[in-house]
């Protein structure tokens, strides 16, 4: 549908062309070959009743006419146009307006100040388009801006361009922008009118067109800012009823009774969009609260220790469990040896068999830790070696050489490794000598083995690992987790609110009940388990050491407390000005809902929003939120019986269902047409405002019986 | 490296080697056999190890088979001593000096 809001039929001034003339048949001729449906009659200075009504009647079922003139405005001595429109049910008011202020003036000499045009055309529910920028002569963004001020409604004030490029470049500025053919000669006129702008949506009078002009900041289709719709075809009740449905990137709103399909046909929906590649879901505001979707119980809570800086432990625990005891030499084994004498001359002269045994446990450590160095450095080098990104910025030679360094190094550490396995493997041999010779000579003269440790090391040894484990393991226990806060919605005035998780680790003194365990294991032998390594710690160079180590395996329950996280509490619960706060229903709704329409995607899918909510919440923060997803060109379809979301934000696409005795019925409509036309024809087309007064308010009757109550009051 | 003093007490009940440890005597009975006192001995001289190195010096005059028991055992304990302090050192459980 084009529309057409600067339109001459007259030459008034006279600088005006003189093709700018036409009569009533040549009008309608033309106006017919073309597409538009909505003309504006502006001629300078001068509005004509008679032309006016006599095109209008012309027209009628062709093309709206509407009444307006272009204006000559003097501001502070500079001259600019201003295009005003009014409603066409004020024509006769406007024309006696214009004639009133003419007295006295010819078009040529006819000028109005901006408050003098507000001040004789606001009343008469006008539009105003000032010529600006480039469209000459212009007003200043000053004049407009005063304009601005003092107009009863903002959104009545569009800045009239040259072109669809400029009106497209001022609107996706933010400007209010449209364009008329501003006639000059009606020989041009069918060619021209191809240019013209295109309505959003098909609009069935003046007063639908303001309604356009209160939703959208353009009225017009630009390249830039389009609202176009997809057919869509769907069977969200079975082969037996299939529906075409136009669904727009605006509001599509499906509203009727309850039990018409609605939830249906949004399910539907949400199915097609999904086979088409989108994620979508239908949101249905009562299927689940705020407890259950930020899992407050933590069933499907899950956690890696180490990002909390915290080692699982596990060969630790493992140690600690299957630790035993270490058997001593006992001392009758030198009573015994030193006790029989030796005779045999031979075994007497072996020196071998006084030699102690020396230390193999330091050279085994010294050469694992050079293993290691070698191992990372030869990992690093490879690293290097294979890495795409250090190839593409590192200049090659400059790699080479740093691979060259490397390699150096590798070569030191291998030799050193070579050196420690060397006295490693001597020390080993060494003291295994010294054990055959005792061995052998004790069975070949049958004099005791002569003892060649104490066990003491061996002893120690398993201790001071059993400590270096446990203290590993404690040290671990006693590191706390910092609280995870999660931001989960704003309660208005009382502020906003957070969804906290708490974890802590039992150390054997955590009574609070509220804390559960988050793996599978009870909360008893967690506790005990945690008691228990503290007394193995106090014991660890105590004789009970391994009883207590007892103590721990028999705990009943043990064998699933293996690792640091099975010793982890969880706690979850919503905070509100850092107190712990329990949202009721609708708070949950409000947040729920908010949150859904605050994510960022194409296609929503809602289901009764206004479930367990406020009108107040409604109005004040998700009509505002629905609006602005319209405006961002998203496709925003919400099944609703709440007149605020259905009418408030003015939908591209309204979809009705009815049901009575043949069965169920779908009507596509919208406010600007106001008409519900039933898809498979069948029925009448149904009046918009009936049916959503009807099917929102409670009737007409009801809505009009508020009004006179609110309006007592 | 401290060095300390092991001397062999000879009673008629008894022989024992006692280990002067700083200020404790540790006693090992030679004339009997009971691994849970000789482990109780093994605790203390841990433990005595994590405040520093140290060994023991056997002082006795009497060549008797005690004081080769001793003898003996001295010394295959002070190279043993030397292993678990390193072992203790490594592991980072000495207890640091204020």
């Amino acid at each position: 549908m084009k529309i057409d809001i600067h339109v001459h039929t007259k030459k008034t001034k006279s600088g005006d062309s003189e093709s700018r003339n036409v009569t009533g048949s040549r009008f309608k001729d033309i106006i017919k070959s073309t597409e538009v449906k909505i003309l504006a009659i502006t001629n300078h200075n001068h509005f004509d009743i008679s032309q006016y009504t006599d095109f209008r009647k012309l027209m009628d079922g062709i093309c709206q006419i509407w009444p307006g003139i272009e204006i000559d405005i003097l501001e502070e001595g500079i001259n600019g146009h201003l295009i005003v429109i009014v409603d066409p049910k004020n024509a006769i008011k406007f024309s006696n307006k214009i004639n009133i202020l003419s007295i006295g003036k010819t078009p040529d000499n006819f000028t109005m100040s901006i408050n003098e045009v507000v001040k004789n055309f606001d009343a008469l529910n006008s539009i105003y388009i000032p010529h600006y920028h480039t469209k000459k002569p212009s007003l200043s963004d000053h004049d407009i801006d005063k304009l601005l001020e003092i107009v009863s409604n903002k959104k009545r004030v569009l800045k009239e361009a040259t072109n669809s490029i400029s009106a497209g470049i001022y609107v996706s500025h933010g400007h209010r922008s449209i364009f008329g053919s501003d006639v000059q000669d009606w020989d041009e006129y069918i060619n021209c009118a191809k240019e013209l702008p295109d309505l959003r949506l098909p609009v069935e009078s003046y007063e639908q067109f303001c309604l356009l002009l209160e939703k959208d900041d353009s009225t017009i289709q630009t390249i830039l800012d389009q609202k176009t719709k997809e057919k869509i075809v769907l069977y969200p009740f079975g082969a037996a009823e299939l529906l075409e449905l136009d669904i727009y990137n605006d509001i599509n709103i499906l509203f009727g009774s309850k039990g018409t399909g609605k939830t249906e046909i949004l399910r539907a929906l949400s199915k097609f969009y999904n086979s088409k590649g989108y994620k979508t879901e239908v949101y249905e505001s009562s299927s689940s609260h705020l407890d259950q979707v930020y899992d407050l119980k933590g069933i499907g809570f899950t956690m890696n220790i180490a990002d909390f800086g915290i080692d699982e432990c596990k060969s630790e625990f493992d140690s600690i469990k299957n630790a035993i005891e270490k058997g001593i030499t006992s001392i009758s084994k030198y009573r015994q040896y030193y006790s029989s004498e030796e005779t045999n001359k031979i075994s007497k002269s072996l020196k071998i068999r006084n030699i102690t045994t020396l230390d193999e446990s330091s050279s085994k450590r010294k050469l694992k830790e050079i293993k290691s160095t070698l191992e990372k450095t030869e990992e690093f080098r490879d690293y290097v070696i294979s890495d795409k990104t250090m190839k593409e910025i590192i200049d090659e030679k400059i790699l080479k050489k740093f691979i060259s360094t490397i390699n150096s190094l590798i070569s030191k550490l291998k030799k050193e490794t070579e050196i420690r396995l060397i006295e490693h493997r001597s020390i080993a041999l060494f003291n295994n000598l010294i054990k055959i010779f005792v061995t052998e000579i004790s069975k070949k003269t049958g004099h005791p083995e002569k003892p060649v440790k104490t066990g003491f090391y061996e002893y120690s040894n398993n201790r001071i690992y059993i400590e270096s484990h446990i203290n590993f393991i404690i040290e671990n226990i006693k590191k706390k987790i910092e609280p995870i806060t999660e931001y989960v919605g704003d309660l208005g005035i009382k502020g906003k609110i957070f969804c906290q998780t708490n974890l802590q680790i039992q150390d054997g003194a955590v009574t609070d009940s509220k804390y559960t365990p988050v793996k599978r294991v009870n909360k008893t032998p967690q506790k005990e388990v945690a008691k228990s390594l503290n007394t193995i710690s106090k014991n660890v160079y105590s004789n009970k050491l391994f009883e207590k180590i007892e103590e721990l395996n028999s705990i009943e329950g043990s064998q699933n407390i293996n690792s640091i996280s099975d010793l982890v509490l969880f706690n979850r619960h919503f905070s509100l000005n850092d107190k712990t706060y329990q949202p009721s229903n609708g708070e949950s709704s409000m947040v729920l809902l908010h949150n859904e329409l605050s994510k960022d995607r194409e296609i929503y899918l809602i289901d009764e929003p206004e479930k367990s909510l406020g009108n107040d919440y409604i109005n004040d923060v998700i009509v505002p939120l629905l609006k602005e997803h319209a405006h961002r060109g998203k496709k925003v379809i919400i099944a609703t019986h709440d007149a605020n979301i259905a009418v408030r934000t003015l939908p591209y696409n309204s979809m009705y269902r009815e049901h009575d005795q043949d069965g169920y019925n779908t009507y596509i409509g919208n406010p600007f047409s106001n008409n519900l036309v039933c898809l498979n024809r069948r029925r009448k087309n149904l009046d918009w405002k009936y049916m959503s007064m009807k099917t929102l308010e409670g009737g007409k009757e009801a809505f009009g019986e508020r009004g006179k109550i609110y309006g007592n009051i | 490296m401290e060095t300390f003093k092991a001397k062999i007490n000879r009673t008629e009940q008894s022989t024992k080697l006692v280990l002067t440890v700083r200020k404790s005597n540790l006693e090992l009975v030679l004339t009997d056999d009971k691994p849970s006192d000789v482990k109780l001995v093994f605790n203390q001289l841990l433990v005595a190890l994590k405040s520093g190195e140290f060994n023991f010096k056997l002082e006795d005059d009497k060549e008797d088979l005690y004081f080769h028991v001793s003898k003996e055992y001295i010394t295959q304990l002070n190279s043993e001593l030397s292993s678990v302090y390193n072992e203790l050192k490594d592991l980072d459980l000495l207890i640091k000096k204020k």
